[in-house]
């Protein structure tokens, strides 16, 4: 096909699509039905699934075990708690601070979790790193070279040691959300499955090694790859999980008077640059 | 199941959890603006200096788009930078109404949405890794890393990928690069000719220009995004400058456009009809 029949060929495509939406997601028929990935929501999932089942069903146009919905809910719960110190909360706090509404300043505050730190920003390399080492372990791969092909693809500034993501908290080492999420899962019914058996090799080999064990963000990448998720759905699905907390902190920094919060004196910023020089022209 | 020490896979060995006891800095530090605080209220900022300039001066001796060089770069344009500056930030200030950032703009204005939710929204649809400011981003990290090889034999690396292409939809082979509904951008390539012309203009801007050539034949060429990030480059911003300057520059457009439709009819906005709204199942 020549680059002319390609172009013309797409430029029908996109007239073909002038005006008009194509969705597989669903949409709303009025009297008929309202389709979220073919079940009508008032005949198949008012009154009969949990919100979370719905989320999940819209997000990757599968509709999960209530079990599954139930974990994922409680496992939104573990990372969002009322502490503006943490990033994301913080600038809920300011913005509930500055009289934002509360969409604008959870909206700003959940932003912050796309992040190579925290939240579900660090998601799609947790769950790309689980996944590609049940494969590389399928495959006969030890754990150690799993963990150390990976180490040595990191590019970290001289000083540090490189992580595994999903392998490393900011703030502390441990996780104690990973234990109370895996009580829940054994309640649930959950078996180890085969993602999670290679995340607690890891994690034990890296404990050894760096003292440096599996954080919240890889247990759920682990335990999401064992239920079947994708990479790209683990990531889309994680980008509520910080509203919680950012949520309480911006209801106080509204709650309270205006600029009160961590208020700063002009010299409570360090000033480092340039001294005070004439302004050419 | 155990791994290669003998411990138990399904089981992780516990991990205490500790605080990192990292040392935090007790004030944040800045480079670029210095306040100094009224004898009466130390909370209150008498004079502001912007890298060690009176912002009163600045703003009596200098344009916005110098300004804005001083405070993102630390010194002030040479006249060369200055009018390149200029002109790319007149020629990128509106994406027009048919790109998404802008619709989304639109869509926020005519929502009966509150006008301060419009700029936050539409920027962050131009944040993107297509035609976005992440896109940017990643055109300026590939000039730094690569300004060293020729045009011709970066052209010749993405050949096979050119080849490959289905033609389904626009192929960018580099960041910045690539087709705009299966064309050239036609009103890039006439915004090259009047940036890449002016004696501020450096190695980026001659490079694209170079390869957005070897590119026509096959109906690729340099994106908005690629000359955005050429100028910038040769303007000495690094990548991450590059990436919200974009957003930054584009701003207006968006900002025009959204408020506009705030104040028209919600019927003078498209929505889609019923027949043309497809669901598929």
């Amino acid at each position: 096909m020549s680059s002319n029949d390609n172009l013309n060929s797409y430029l029908q495509f996109l007239d073909s699509r002038r005006g008009k939406i194509f969705s597989s997601r669903g949409g709303w028929r009025a009297g008929e039905a309202i389709w979220n990935c073919g079940h009508s929501m008032m005949h198949d999932l008012v009154g009969e699934k949990t919100y979370f089942q719905v989320f999940i069903l819209n997000m990757t146009k599968k509709l999960p075990e209530k079990e599954v919905a139930d974990w994922f809910e409680w496992s939104c719960m573990c990372l969002s708690w009322p502490d503006p110190r943490i990033w994301c909360n913080h600038i809920g706090t300011l913005a509930g601070s500055l009289r934002c509404s509360p969409v604008a300043g959870v909206s700003a505050g959940n932003m912050a979790q796309d992040s190579r730190m925290f939240g579900c920003g660090v998601m799609p390399d947790a769950s790309a790193f689980i996944q590609k080492a049940k494969r590389q372990h399928d495959s006969g791969m030890t754990v150690t070279e799993i963990i150390d092909e990976d180490l040595a693809s990191k590019r970290v500034p001289p000083g540090s040691t490189p992580v595994v993501v999903g392998f490393a908290r900011p703030l502390a080492k441990g996780d104690e959300r990973v234990d109370a999420m895996e009580i829940v899962a054994k309640e649930l019914g959950f078996e180890v499955g085969p993602h999670m058996a290679i995340a607690n090799q890891v994690h034990n080999e890296l404990v050894e090694r760096q003292n440096e064990g599996i954080n919240f963000a890889g247990y759920c990448a682990a335990f999401m790859s064992d239920q079947g998720f994708t990479v790209k759905e683990i990531h889309r699905l994680y980008n509520i999980w910080v509203v919680s907390g950012v949520n309480a902190c911006y209801a106080e920094g509204f709650d309270n008077p205006p600029e009160t919060f961590l208020p700063r004196r002009c010299d409570d910023v360090n000033y480092v640059g340039v001294e005070n020089r004439t302004l050419p022209g | 199941m155990s791994d290669q020490d003998g411990h138990d896979a399904l089981q992780r060995v516990k991990q205490k959890v500790e605080i990192r006891n990292d040392t935090y800095a007790e004030k944040p530090s800045t480079k670029i603006w210095k306040e100094i605080a009224c004898e009466s209220n130390p909370y209150i900022c008498k004079k502001a200096l912007c890298h060690g300039y009176d912002l009163f001066d600045i703003a009596q001796k200098k344009s916005f788009s110098d300004s804005l060089f001083l405070l993102l770069l630390g010194e002030l344009p040479s006249p060369e930078q200055s009018e390149l500056l200029e002109k790319v930030m007149i020629l990128f200030m509106n994406p027009g109404p048919r790109a998404y950032p802008v619709r989304a703009a639109m869509k926020v204005g005519s929502g009966r949405t509150a006008v301060e939710a419009i700029l936050p929204a539409a920027i962050a649809v131009a944040g993107g890794s297509h035609l976005g400011s992440a896109e940017v981003g990643g055109a300026v990290k590939f000039f730094r890393a690569s300004l060293d090889k020729t045009p011709q034999e970066v052209y010749e690396q993405c050949l096979e990928k050119i080849e490959a292409h289905d033609g389904r939809s626009d192929l960018h082979i580099l960041p910045g690069f690539g087709a705009r509904f299966g064309s050239i951008d036609t009103l890039v390539q006439n915004k090259a000719d009047i940036l890449c012309s002016l004696s501020g203009a450096g190695r980026a801007c001659a490079w694209s220009r170079e390869f957005g050539a070897l590119l026509e034949k096959h109906n690729l060429g340099l994106l908005e995004t690629g000359l955005f990030a050429a100028v910038v480059f040769d303007l000495g911003f690094e990548y991450r400058l590059a990436n919200c300057l974009f957003q930054l520059v584009s701003a207006p457009g968006m900002l025009a456009h959204g408020v506009e439709v705030s104040r028209q009819p919600v019927t003078d906005m498209p929505f889609v009809s019923e027949e043309n709204y497809v669901i598929e199942r």
